[in-house]
């Protein structure tokens, strides 16, 4: 006979549910849901919803002897219970992790670039300067709101192309974020959203941004550096003048 | 029919066997490789747009060149904002209005291998004589087989002398077609058109066409 124990815990205006599942003495198909009056969020790898996971609740195989144990949070005042067995089945070996797109991303892994190569290859002239600009061929995830906005506005003194270029998208994606953080009514966010390249734009943006970060921070010490270097190094060209 | 063309190692052929299977079997070929697109392309929406939601995949869809064409962006910016798993939904759709659909498949084991072997309903494997080829080869076979790909044919490409085949077939539990170390084949590619235009009578284009026939034969059953 399987049964099932759950605790709740509030923190941070987030319940924390965790359930174990016991006892089946086959494997067992069960599926159980969420009692909370709210949305489930459930554990996620690769940024997709984990195996088993829906809006409901979770869908997994006890096997006999086991204990199955599971976790999700929600925004939802904790109730008691906070979860049910609603359905149990004997399970068949044909179970199929990977028969969704979601369920391959699952099990094999992004395989976006890095966002970080899009900074080195800015920093780096040459070669790889057209596929770190994108906005060029109008395929940059983000709108172009930072390029209306070029530093040539504070005096004309404008950044080499690359390095300007590259600093924008850093600032859109900021923008991106502070927008999406200010944006908590959900009819707006739909709009801010779109702007920020979509659900799956704004998953990545914030590995993008600890990605700015550190480059951001590795640029300062660079700078840092050269400028103590470039102003110390003044070529005597007095002496120069005098070679024959 | 979706035909994926995978092959686990770079640089062993996959895009020009690809390119060259659409041509004979008057498929659209898509690049599916989302982070290094390796066919030719032209101005206009391409699959980064589709799957970043920008674009409908019937407008990318390029019907100007030697080849019905489905390009893939090259910035990586493009890559990183496209869903990989909407990648699925657009090859079926190209199929529905279509027919058939070879989609070129990146190197590698990652989801942008994987999606496409969902999608598809044949694989072809294409492989090189030599021992690191053949391994990652395998790899993308084993990875077919859970994803319910099957497995319709090996592509050794690149092939010098005749060898037998018979061990491969049976390692990939799948026949062998041998395509040739090919110049004309190298100089289509190089040109950007498929074999069966610039030098039908070769015989790497020979080869293509053993493969093209092989594939519908799979389709029909």
């Amino acid at each position: 006979m399987v049964s099932l124990d759950a605790t709740t815990a509030r923190q941070a205006g987030v319940t924390l549910v965790t359930g174990q599942v016991t006892g089946a003495d086959s494997p067992m198909r069960v599926t159980i849901e969420s009692r909370l009056d709210g949305p489930v969020w459930p554990p996620r790898r690769q940024g997709q919803p984990a195996a088993g996971w829906s809006v409901d609740g979770f869908e997994g195989i006890i096997t006999a002897d086991e204990t199955l144990a599971i976790g999700f949070a929600s925004p939802a005042e904790p109730v008691s219970p906070p979860l049910e067995i609603t359905a149990v089945e004997s399970a068949t070996d044909a179970e199929d992790r990977m028969a969704t797109a979601a369920g391959v991303l699952r099990g094999l892994g992004d395989p976006s670039p890095p966002s970080v190569i899009d900074a080195t290859e800015s920093a780096s002239n040459g070669a790889g300067s057209t596929l770190a600009a994108p906005a060029q061929d109008g395929s940059d995830p983000i709108p172009d709101r930072p390029a209306t906005e070029p530093a040539s506005s504070d005096g004309g003194d404008s950044l080499p192309p690359e390095i300007e270029s590259w600093l924008a998208n850093v600032e859109s994606r900021v923008n991106c974020a502070e927008d999406l953080e200010a944006t908590a009514a959900v009819d707006r966010a739909t709009a801010t959203l779109e702007a920020c390249g979509g659900v799956a734009g704004a998953r990545r943006l914030d590995g993008q941004l600890t990605a700015d970060v550190a480059m951001l921070e590795r640029l300062e010490r660079r700078v840092n550096e050269l400028t103590e270097r470039a102003r110390r190094g003044s070529v005597a060209t007095d002496a120069l003048d005098r070679l024959p | 029919m979706i035909v994926a063309v995978a092959g686990g190692k770079g640089g062993v052929g996959k895009s020009t066997v690809a390119y060259n299977l659409g041509a004979e079997m008057d498929a659209v070929v898509v690049d599916a490789d989302l982070g290094m697109a390796d066919l030719p392309t032209a101005r206009g929406p391409d699959l980064h747009d589709v799957l970043a939601g920008r674009a409908d995949v019937l407008e990318a869809v390029r019907e100007s060149g030697p080849v019905d064409l489905l390009p893939c962006g090259r910035s990586l910016a493009g890559a990183r904002a496209a869903d990989p798993t909407a990648l699925v939904e657009a090859i079926e759709r190209v199929e529905r209005e279509y027919g058939h659909v070879v989609v070129d498949v990146p190197a590698g084991l990652r989801a942008d291998v994987g999606l496409p072997l969902l999608a598809a309903n044949v694989v072809v494997l294409v492989t090189m004589p030599e021992e690191a080829a053949i391994a990652d080869a395998l790899r993308v076979r084993a990875l077919a087989r859970e994803l319910d790909g099957g497995l319709a044919r090996v592509a050794l490409n690149r092939v010098t002398e005749a060898q037998p085949v018979e061990e491969l077939a049976t390692l990939f539990g799948a026949p062998v077609v041998s395509i040739p170390e090919s110049r004309p084949l190298a100089l289509a590619r190089a040109r950007g058109e498929p074999i069966a235009v610039t030098a039908p009578e070769a015989p790497a284009r020979a080869s293509i066409e053993e493969l093209a026939d092989a594939l519908y034969s799979c389709s029909r059953l």
